[in-house]
């Protein structure tokens, strides 16, 4: 938006309101609220007052959109491929084996980012999507052995569960054929095994037992 | 001091962050996009570099192990860059 000089009113107001103009269009704000803000600004006025110029109308933001906004529009998709291309570059210089905060790799980053400025945006667009593909296959194979690692780490807490379960049970056998109501029960050959079983949770457990009911 | 100049190369470099550049591949791509009113020479472009580096730390100098110097935007300088606007320098 700097490289052309824009004669119209608002091409002369300050590099950072067109800018932020340009953000509020983007955002979808109407033209009629977009004059009311800009007469508002303090700077807005000063400008247009050192210009001799009228206060902002509605057609003033209708020209500003097929001119300094589709200039800006541009050089916006044009600024997020060099960021793109940056981080392409970035990648290829850690991936050549560089760390990423060494000298040499964020040199090799800028003759990379460099070559991808000076083909034509197909090619270049072209490269940096392979790349992405690259990563995202890498990152997904990441991804894949985090999760394998995780069930791998959940059937180790599942056995050691198991190894705990079966020692607390024996454990409680222990304790348990200490106690002569117990023993008593066990030893009750007129009982079946399913009265033998309740009569049991009773005193092991008492109110409890009927919960499980 | 060249404000303008200054602004621009941070541009350039805060832009492309982390990668670096020679002071020389700098003044070759400013001049390339058009974006200052008149070109500007390799020791212009070192003399803002080495303000913006010392009075800012807005960039950094990184030498390679030939000796090679390069430069770069700092965190700082991408910052700044970024609350001024986000100017994208072409080339």
């Amino acid at each position: 938006m700097e490289t052309r000089a824009y004669r119209s009113k608002i091409g002369r107001l300050p590099f950072k309101l067109r800018n932020e103009l340009c953000e509020r269009l983007l955002d979808g704000a109407t033209g009629s609220d977009l004059v009311v803000w800009l007469n508002k600004l303090p700077d807005v006025k000063r400008t247009l007052k050192d210009l001799g110029e009228k206060a902002v109308n509605a057609q003033n933001i209708t020209d500003w959109r097929s001119t300094g906004y589709k200039d800006w529009m541009t050089q916006r998709e044009r600024a997020q491929h060099v960021r793109d291309y940056a981080e392409t570059s970035m990648y290829i210089a850690e991936a050549a084996g560089g760390d990423p905060a060494a000298v040499g790799s964020r040199i090799l980053a800028g003759k990379m980012l460099d070559m991808l400025e000076a083909v034509d945006a197909e090619t270049a667009d072209g490269f940096s999507n392979a790349v992405a593909r690259l990563r995202k296959g890498e990152l997904d194979e990441k991804k894949i052995n985090l999760e394998s690692r995780k069930a791998d780490r959940d059937d180790e807490i599942l056995k050691l569960d198991k190894q705990k379960f079966k020692r607390s049970t024996c454990e409680l056998f222990v304790k348990w054929h200490a106690d002569n109501k117990v023993v008593a029960i066990l030893d009750d050959q007129t009982m079946d095994n399913d009265r033998k079983t309740e009569a049991l949770g009773q005193v092991l457990f008492g109110d409890l037992w009927d919960d499980t009911k | 001091m060249n404000n303008e100049l200054r602004k621009t190369i941070l541009s350039f470099l805060a832009e492309r962050y982390p990668a670096a550049y020679s002071a020389q591949a700098i003044t070759q791509r400013i001049n390339r996009s058009g974006m200052l009113d008149k070109a500007t020479t390799n020791a212009e472009a070192l003399a803002e570099l080495r303000l913006l580096a010392s009075r800012f730390q807005h960039v950094v100098l990184l030498v390679d192990d030939d000796g090679d110097q390069s430069w770069s935007a700092t965190p700082a300088g991408v910052s700044s860059w970024q609350l001024d606007g986000a100017l994208s320098i072409g080339g």
